[in-house]
């Protein structure tokens, strides 16, 4: 909702700036316009033009009134007629006169056109000692208002321009809060529908109003999705069911197998070599059996089917327990287990799945065994670095074939033909440790990889 | 019972080959009063002829779960149950020990495996008093005697006292003797509470405890430190 708030803001500030920027616009064009007029007024031709200096080049000589050549030019090129109407009201002087004006004129005659119109010409009069000039221009050229107003209102007219101004501004805003709320509360529904998109509900948002047809995209998709979900875990659940199924099928006649092999690897109705193959029955049929929880345990962490058992603990005791079992459980002199730990490790506790961790462990350390039978020296060592709780599992056996590893981070193996090495141990202590929002790196030594670190978050949000 | 072997033990499997198998191998470890049902019928009926002392069942019968069964044999007795099963999910385990199964295996199980349960539970159900409990018992340790009852060390020269948190600690080790005890195991044994808080006041009293234990503390003979993990007594 945030994100909307703030489309919210925008939306309000651009249809404001927008409506300023209009109202600069106009206020600029209409100087402008003002400019011009004023440049009309103040021009050349409009000048010359003007009935005082028409009439100023009009002059009475020998009882003959004669016009400047310039100012005839002025009058055929720019205006209808320019006439002088003596004291008596006839005319005195005329150039391009037409003949339906009159020749004479009364004095409310001429009371009525002086300002405004004679006959649908426009006209202007200049006053002269021997009568009244008159400049004609060409009929409709010159549209003429007679402008009246209260003086008072026209002092407080800039006060007036403000308040007008102000109250557009006020108005702009008013409009582009309301048609943002508007917006917003159309857009709601919206980005609620966005949010709940992930989630496990079909999105049936109202396909009214300004966004209907967005909502209805939004409802399409989100049936899309829903359903390819379904699919992806109906997939899934099939797989893991079928690797559930199949190994608890092979469970029982493994039992068999293990139970008569055991039997026979002790019997002594048999030959020492008899009893070895039996033993070797029986050590390859526990292999299996790890290869089935192996595969179960990592096809349910693969498709979040491992129902976690979240708690606090504390990595330093887990550690202990996890080196005590070994050791109460008759490790072989061969190998031997160090643990070293910060101090600052026994006052943590992390949140997480213990007994899958443990698991996490447990297969680092029975790798160092299983692939060092001559014996090895299995360090454990744990520190805090920042935020993150660094343990380390090294050995000084023979290490991790490079192989090994970049099999573990490549789904797909890079060299698909023959055959491939055993990672699934590996690949569920990546996915525990991944899990548990943490990374496990391995570090090379030579031609192959010594230690794997683990870094765990001290503030892990543990996620299925 | 006086032995573990007199007990009665009823196995209820739908695998016949399992059945026989297990029956062997029970009779070889010293089980010789076995009864086998393979399927809830047959396992009714001989229920209702003998109860067993302890019964191994199976999750899936071919006439019904071996969750409704387990609730239904507890309805009218309380026998140890201990469940085998191909079911190897968290939540079968849970359930299954969430009715009140005192034991629940998965199969495959390593025959060895299966005897160290069923030995388990049999002491745990029949023998305790006598196996399980300390107070009575006598600890020997070289020259020194450890008396739980008296919570006391007798030396040839003298008998001297334990505190009860020493008492605690030695009792914890005596529980697991031989193996290793982590620190974190004993000080919640002592205080139910992590281990880094009482770091300090473990050391003290394991020194304690070695003074009174030991011929020479500073050299312990009987109670060994594990190095950064914990303390075992031999």
């Amino acid at each position: 909702m945030k994100d909307l708030l703030k489309i919210y803001r925008r939306y309000i500030l651009t249809a404001a700036s927008i409506c300023i920027l209009m109202l600069a616009f106009n206020f600029l064009l209409l100087f402008l316009f003002l400019l011009n007029q004023l440049g009309y007024k103040t021009g050349e031709n409009y000048q010359d033009s003007r009935a005082d200096f028409l009439s100023d080049q009009l002059v009475l000589d020998n009882g003959e009134y004669t016009l400047s050549e310039a100012a005839q030019k002025q009058i055929d090129e720019h205006l209808a007629f320019a006439m002088l109407i003596d004291q008596e009201g006839q005319v005195a002087w005329s150039q391009n006169l037409p003949g339906d004006i009159p020749r004479s004129y009364s004095l409310t005659q001429v009371a009525s056109f002086t300002r405004w119109y004679l006959q649908d010409y426009p006209v202007k009069v200049h006053t002269r000692p021997d009568g009244l000039f008159v400049a004609a221009a060409p009929r409709h050229s010159i549209w003429k208002q007679n402008a009246e107003f209260k003086e008072n209102f026209m002092d407080a007219l800039p006060a007036y321009l403000l308040l007008v101004l102000l109250g557009n501004l006020l108005l702009i805003f008013t409009f582009a809060i309301l048609f943002g709320h508007r917006f917003y509360t159309s857009l709601k529904p919206l980005v609620k529908g966005i949010e709940q998109l992930t989630g496990d509900q079909a999105l049936a948002l109202p396909g009214q109003g300004i966004v209907g047809d967005l909502a209805g995209k939004l409802n399409e998709a989100s049936a899309i999705l829903i359903s390819q979900k379904k699919t992806l875990e109906k997939r899934d659940n099939a797989r893991t069911n079928w690797i559930s199924g199949v190994s608890h099928d092979i469970r029982t006649p493994l039992s068999l197998i293990l139970g008569f092999s055991d039997s026979l690897a002790d019997s002594p109705n048999l030959n020492p070599e008899e009893q070895k193959e039996a033993a070797s029955i029986r050590e390859n049929s526990l292999l299996i059996k790890q290869l089935i929880a192996d595969l179960n345990l990592t096809s349910r962490l693969e498709y979040d089917s491992y129902p976690l058992q979240i708690k606090d603990y504390s990595p330093a005791a887990l550690l202990r327990s996890l080196i005590a079992s070994y050791c109460n459980h008759d490790l072989a002199e061969q190998w031997s287990l160090d643990l070293a730990l910060d101090t600052g490790l026994e006052r943590l506790t992390l949140k997480g799945d213990p007994g899958l961790l443990l698991r996490a462990f447990r297969n680092l350390i029975d790798n160092s065994i299983r692939h060092n039978p001559e014996g090895c020296r299995i360090r454990i060592q744990g520190n805090i670095q920042g935020s993150f709780l660094n343990l380390t599992f090294s050995d000084t056996g023979r290490g991790i074939p490079a192989q090994v590893v970049e099999l573990l981070y490549h789904t797909e193996p890079a060299n698909a033909g023959g055959s491939l090495p055993h990672v699934m141990g590996l690949r569920i202590v990546k996915q525990i440790i991944e899990i548990h929002q943490g990374t496990i790196a391995f570090v090379p030594s030579g031609d192959v990889y010594r230690s794997a670190v683990i870094h765990l978050p001290l503030s892990a949000k543990t996620t299925p | 019972m006086n032995h573990i072997y007199e007990c009665r033990i009823l196995l209820i499997d739908d695998n016949r080959e399992l059945l026989s198998m297990l029956t062997r191998m029970l009779n070889k470890e010293g089980f010789m009063n076995l009864g086998i049902a393979a399927c809830c019928q047959e396992a009714r009926k001989a229920l209702a002829k003998e109860l067993p002392d302890l019964i191994i069942l199976d999750v899936m019968l071919p006439d019904g779960d071996g969750f409704s069964f387990f609730q239904e044999i507890r309805a009218k007795a309380d026998i140890p149950i201990l469940f085998l099963s191909a079911r190897d999910e968290d939540n079968d385990r849970l359930l299954g020990l969430g009715l009140g199964a005192d034991d629940y295996l998965t199969k495959p199980f390593l025959p060895k495996e299966l005897i160290l349960r069923i030995s388990a539970i049999i002491r745990r159900s029949y023998l305790s008093e006598r196996s399980m409990q300390c107070e009575g018992q006598i600890l020997n340790l070289g020259t020194r005697t450890v008396h739980f009852d008296r919570g006391t060390v007798e030396t040839p020269e003298d008998e001297i006292p334990l505190t009860a948190k020493e008492l605690l600690i030695l009792k914890k080790l005596y529980e697991n003797r031989s193996r290793i005890v982590t620190f974190d195991a004993l000080c919640d044994a002592v205080w139910g509470d992590g281990y880094y808080t009482y770091e300090n006041t473990l050391m003290v009293h394991i020194r304690r405890l070695r003074e009174k234990l030991e011929e020479d503390p500073s050299h312990p003979q009987w109670l060994l430190t594990a190095r950064g993990i914990g303390y075992r007594l031999i």
